[in-house]
């Protein structure tokens, strides 16, 4: 029956294996369409950024992470759906993790005061967020501490160059040199370190 | 200063914290792209995970690897091995009581993928199906496998259940087993996903129900998990879940947007961006923006020729033939109606056969051609008579009272809308007599 008044939703509701297929042009077998080859290939290749979401992010206790890590690719391992982005998936399926992770943990003790902070900073393009943050963690590692402190007390604490430069007892117009000299240091290793060229 | 025309790295830094929009960047790519790379990386300087001093061991965990092997080798193994068992308890389901052993989650996996083979095709078997994939896993001894493997499957099948019920229109029944798929859910670790997939069928039940606010908060916090997900076409989805809860609402306008979107959005899969067209068209002919909902359908027309999709197609051509009505274009209305009445025919599919043939009265009727509408009873009497339907009969005293009214001049407008209701209500109700206006 056609009813003019009623919009059409495409009848590809989401309940189905055979409608992801429909949706994405997917096989309809019984093994899980996302299942990859080999799933340890998968674990190395995104063991490091799934760890850095888990326990840098959200402040999972390492010995814990690991076995989030496995939760993560066990789900991921059996959604029927197609899985378009695996990265993403990952990083999405770590974050929804961890938060479980603190859930369960205030049952039995306090949360840490920084819990405000466990909440996802921005919805999409987690994973890139988090593949950027990753890395440039591992670029600061070659700045020198000068610069890095630079960095630390204008980025995260918000100060301003006025207040860098009285903390690091030099002038307005120097802290404001090194600030610049610092974030184009540290985007020349982030760079080398991806190989990306600009 | 400029360098070959470009900005040094120094004024880059420097229109960082600029409020005021610079006229050279945005017409400069190499500029444009080197300025968003330190806008990245100073906005990540902000964050937290940065800073953390902790070390984290880099080297991959060979037992997390073997785990991992492992489970999915069982798993394999397990769906190979309920390839040969489903079929034998589709046929009986009682077997599963002689049969422990089967009560596997490959088994639930299998049961699963049948429904959705049938979900279209054969609802009432598929929601049997659905129905046995529960009883199956909530047999199933959660020790067996690891972490909340079993706690999801059951999630996972009770969510399947419920939208089985909802498709062959048990509500009440459909909205408990979502309860039941949302507590399974909520018990595991990872399942953020999975119950967004569960609240796009509330959503869609809820659309139903008329619980439309409901339904749009739904929608509304499915789309934004399978954002993060990178889902593009499970958010599509879900948005258009939303659209359709603000078509229940008559907000054309607020859906319209969302529709147009989706549908010129590439990255969304052809076939249900083929129907979001089609329901933006729908929209603006609501709004009464006549020339664009005619272009729309004339898109989605093509769209659905493209994909093969015939009756859909022939859907879309009976919304552009009443866009014309609408407009008084009644001779384009009534030649593309006939063709449509001919595709119907074709097709198999008498209800619109009928109610075509009613739109086609009203373009005779408004041209002042009552002698075509006799002609056009007379063929779809024709029709009727040979088709072998529950409703032949209602749908033959119908056509005979409107033959005898266009003979007898005396069709109106309000005979044929009378005649839309009746045609409407048949296949439902096909003993349904047709009552002759007073």
């Amino acid at each position: 029956m056609l009813d003019p008044n009623a919009a059409e939703v495409p009848p590809v509701v989401p309940e189905s294996l055979a409608e992801s297929g429909v949706l994405a042009g997917m096989d309809t077998s019984v093994v899980p369409h996302s299942q990859p080859a080999d799933v340890g290939v998968l674990y190395v290749q995104y063991r490091d950024l799934l760890l850095h979401v888990a326990c840098r992010k959200f402040r999972v206790p390492d010995s814990d992470a690991e076995n989030l890590m496995q939760e993560v690719f066990l789900a991921y391992m059996q959604t029927e759906a197609r899985v378009e982005n695996t990265k993403a998936w990952l990083v999405a399926a770590m974050c929804n993790a961890s938060r479980h992770y603190w859930r369960q943990q205030s049952r039995t003790e306090s949360l840490p005061d920084d819990i405000s902070d466990h909440s996802d900073p921005v919805s999409h393009g987690l994973a890139d967020h988090f593949a950027v943050t990753l890395t440039l963690r591992k670029a600061l590692r070659y700045l020198q501490p000068r610069c890095r402190e630079t960095l630390y007390l204008h980025y995260y604490e918000g100060r301003s160059a006025v207040d860098v430069a009285r903390e690091m007892d030099t002038t307005s117009r120097y802290a404001e040199k090194l600030i610049h000299n610092c974030l184009k240091r540290v985007r020349e290793i982030y760079f080398s370190i991806t190989a990306v060229k600009h | 200063m400029i360098i070959e025309q470009h900005y040094d790295d120094e004024v880059l830094i420097d229109l960082l914290e600029e409020a005021e929009e610079d006229t050279h960047v945005p017409v400069c790519d190499t500029c444009t792209g080197t300025l968003q790379s330190y806008r990245d990386l100073s906005s990540a300087l902000h964050d937290n995970s940065v800073w953390d001093e902790r070390e984290l061991s880099e080297t991959a965990k060979p037992e997390t690897t073997n785990f991992l092997r492992a489970f999915a080798d069982r798993t394999r193994a397990e769906d190979a091995a309920a390839s040969a068992i489903v079929p034998k308890l589709i046929a009986n389901p009682a077997l599963i009581d002689p049969h422990p052993e089967w009560r596997t989650a490959g088994v639930v996996r299998g049961l699963l993928a049948i429904v959705d083979d049938k979900n279209f095709t054969e609802p009432k078997v598929a929601a049997e199906i659905a129905a046995l994939a529960v009883r199956v896993a909530d047999s199933l001894e959660a020790g067996q496998y690891p972490f909340d493997t079993v706690t999801k499957l059951r999630g996972k099948a009770w969510r399947t259940h419920a939208h089985m019920l909802y498709y062959v229109g048990s509500y009440n029944e459909s909205i408990k087993a979502l309860d039941r798929a949302d507590d399974l859910l909520q018990a595991c670790s990872v399942s953020e996903y999975d119950l967004a997939r569960a609240q796009v069928v509330r959503a869609q039940l809820y659309n139903e129900l008329e619980r439309l606010d409901e339904a749009v908060t739904l929608a509304d916090s499915a789309s934004t998990t399978f954002r993060k997900f990178e889902d593009i076409d499970r958010e599509a989805l879900a948005e258009a879940t939303k659209a359709a809860s603000l078509v229940g609402a008559r907000r054309y306008g607020e859906a319209l947007p969302v529709f147009m979107r989706l549908g010129a959005d590439r990255r969304i899969a052809d076939k249900p961006r083929a129907f979001y067209i089609h329901n933006a068209a729908i929209c603006s002919r609501e709004l009464s923006r006549f020339e664009e909902s005619k272009s729309l359908f004339v898109q989605a027309v093509a769209e659905f020729e493209r994909l093969g999709l015939v009756s859909a197609r022939a859907r879309a051509r009976w919304h552009l033939a009443q866009v014309m009505l609408d407009e008084h274009h009644y001779e384009q209305s009534r030649a593309l109606l006939i063709e449509l009445r001919n595709d119907f025919e074709e097709l198999g599919m008498p209800q619109d056969v009928a109610l075509t043939c009613v739109d086609e009265a009203e373009a005779s009727l408004m041209l002042g051609q009552l002698a075509e509408v006799v002609r056009l009873c007379q063929r779809a009497m024709e029709y009727f008579s040979k088709a072998s339907i529950a409703y032949t009969q209602g749908a033959l005293t119908a056509l005979a009272y409107l033959k005898e009214a266009a003979e007898g001049r005396t069709l109106t407008k309000q005979t044929l809308g009378d005649l839309r209701s009746y045609f409407e209500l048949l296949p439902q109700q096909p003993h349904l007599l047709f009552a002759y206006p007073a």
